[in-house]
């Protein structure tokens, strides 16, 4: 019987460490197949495996959530932009995984802006005021989960 | 809205000020229907009021001219089933005691009256409480309250109170939630009400000491204590409840902007600290960030074509430096002979000091580069003499001495190299 309780402490914590016990990863399977999502297994911290919610491969999400790509609150050009340069940086090689990526100062992820005017914006914005505005949208896509600080040890 | 009987049955609001008109009536009323049972007699009674206050004069108001007035806020026919009864009751009088007068005034006690039943709805009753401690605490300011009508002052508010705070928790405890619903707005002001309780019973001890010690102050203040106490729990059950269904019209929509306007923002997530919300996310599509990335990408550094060749004309670049280099020589050639003027030796020590620095630069130049091409058949002779004239266009020069060179005296080494160099 699927169990509600996981899929919103799944969608709450984004990364859930994969369970030891056979038949609560059988659960989780089947939670989220009831709730129309799949489980991913993807390399979490220190190489730990984690499982995370995606989408069925057959299934489009824009479709499932009835909104135009327009629409998207928060997917703006900018953040865009920005998600694409964190690709660049976090991604070493295209033959090994996406997730976690490699941590990388954020000044690097600025720098491989530097050539991208903001759109909207004239070619003339220096420098300077690029940075400071494609700051916020590292922000918020460290808010929504996609990017992750790194934990500093003590 | 039609004028209908029915009202009260569907309009709970309305039935509900029903059995408070009568409540309020009962002390003085003789049959149990004693308070009509349709609102819109209250609204008569409002309008006519109202008629007064806005087109009455000190002659008073005609039927007709009272009916005018009314027509806008209630049906004709409602004005005219009260109209006799109002005469009857003393609401409205004539204005002289006379058969044929057709003229009324409206009474003064029963426009005090109306505004006793607004206040009995919105309050309850608890705004009579806050005007009578507001009253005995004037009145003991000013010195005209004796100990007896403050003692008896202070037993009514006790008593009122009293009944009131066992109101309040008969219905926090037993009475079905939509009664207390019904019932929020009437009680805001507890804490007010017990401010002012104190306030009476600490100027009622400045002024008669004794009464703290019979305890009449005492219970008045532990009564409006009770009080405040059933007020909390009757919201405490309120905001349970509320908060169970989620029901957020508890609250008006000028009650939440307020608060969205003064209240910090760690007081507006109280509510919401047992809410469990999703995390922020974005939905970002592969192709959007492509398209991104595409659309806005850096413009490539812009680069100078190489010259395309010249087109227009056919001849033979390397045939065209031959033939200026050529011109080159015949030009130095020609100079070298200017300064010969057809002998076989020329002194330019002269000339370079006369035709000033730039020109002595030309001079001394164009005759090395000749002495240099093997094809020019001059040479130069350097003196190690040095020729100071301070006050000269040309200040310091070493004499120079131009030589023709036989044609037969260039070497075929030289002329060989003077070839290759050409081409």
């Amino acid at each position: 019987m699927p169990d509600p309780l996981s899929l919103a402490r799944m969608r709450a914590l984004r990364l859930v460490a994969v369970p030891w016990a056979e038949e609560e990863l059988a659960l989780l399977h089947e939670t989220a197949a009831a709730g129309g999502r799949r489980l991913i297994e993807v390399d979490g911290d220190h190489g730990a495996h984690a499982l995370m919610l995606g989408w069925p491969t057959d299934v489009e999400p824009m479709a499932v959530l009835s909104v135009d790509g327009d629409d998207l609150p928060g997917a703006t050009p900018t953040t865009c932009l920005v998600l694409a340069a964190c690709i660049g940086c976090c991604w070493p090689h295209p033959d090994i995984p996406l997730l976690p990526g490699i941590p990388v100062p954020e000044d690097l992820v600025l720098d491989a802006l530097a050539g991208f005017t903001r759109p909207g914006r004239p070619v003339s914005e220096s420098l300077a005021t690029r940075r400071m505005h494609w700051k916020p949208a590292i922000r918020r896509l460290r808010a929504c989960g996609i990017l992750m600080p790194r934990r500093e040890s003590r | 809205m039609e004028y209908s009987a029915d009202l009260l049955a569907v309009d709970k609001p309305s039935a509900r000020f029903h059995d408070t008109l009568n409540a309020f009536v009962a002390p003085v009323a003789k049959a149990t229907d004693a308070v009509a049972s349709d609102p819109v007699a209250l609204r008569v009674a409002q309008a006519v009021c109202a008629a007064f206050g806005d087109s009455g004069g000190s002659n008073g108001m005609t039927r007709s001219e009272l009916a005018a007035a009314c027509s806008d806020a209630v049906p004709a026919v409602a004005f005219e089933r009260r109209f006799d009864l109002f005469l009857a009751m003393g609401l409205l009088r004539r204005y002289a005691e006379k058969p044929h007068q057709q003229r009324y005034m409206i009474s003064p006690v029963s426009v005090t009256a109306l505004l006793v039943y607004g206040r009995l709805e919105e309050a309850n009753g608890v705004e009579e409480i806050m005007l009578l401690l507001d009253r005995a605490l004037r009145d003991l300011d000013t010195g005209t309250m004796t100990r007896e009508t403050l003692i008896e002052q202070i037993t009514t508010v006790r008593r009122n109170l009293s009944i009131l705070a066992d109101h309040l928790l008969y219905l926090a405890e037993d009475r079905p939630w939509e009664e207390l619903v019904a019932e929020q707005s009437q009680h805001r002001s507890a804490e007010a009400l017990l401010d002012k309780a104190n306030s009476l019973v600490r100027a009622a001890g400045e002024r008669f000491p004794e009464l703290l010690s019979s305890g009449a102050g005492r219970r008045l203040v532990d009564e409006a204590l009770r009080y405040f106490n059933a007020v909390n729990a009757f919201y405490g059950r309120l905001l349970a409840q509320a908060s169970a269904s989620r029901d957020f019209s508890m609250l008006s929509p000028e009650q939440y902007l307020s608060a969205a306007s003064n209240r910090s923002r760690s007081e507006l997530a109280v509510p919401l600290a047992r809410t469990v919300f999703d995390p922020a996310s974005m939905l970002l599509s592969a192709e959007r960030l492509v398209s991104a990335v595409e659309k806005y990408r850096p413009a490539p550094p812009r680069r100078r074509p190489p010259r395309p060749p010249d087109s227009s004309s056919d001849r033979d670049p390397v045939t065209a430096a031959r033939e200026r280099e050529q011109t080159r020589r015949v030009v130095m050639e020609a100079e070298m002979e200017l300064h010969l003027q057809g002998g076989d030796e020329a002194d330019l020590t002269s000339r370079i000091r006369a035709a000033g620095w730039r020109g002595a630069a030309r001079i001394v130049t164009n005759a090395l580069l000749a002495n240099a091409d093997p094809a020019v058949p001059v040479a130069v002779d350097l003196s190690d003499a040095l020729i100071v004239d301070a006050a000269g266009p040309v200040s310091h020069v070493t004499p120079m001495t131009l030589h023709r060179i036989p044609a037969g005296a260039i070497s075929d080494a030289d002329a060989t190299f003077a070839e290759s160099t050409n081409a």
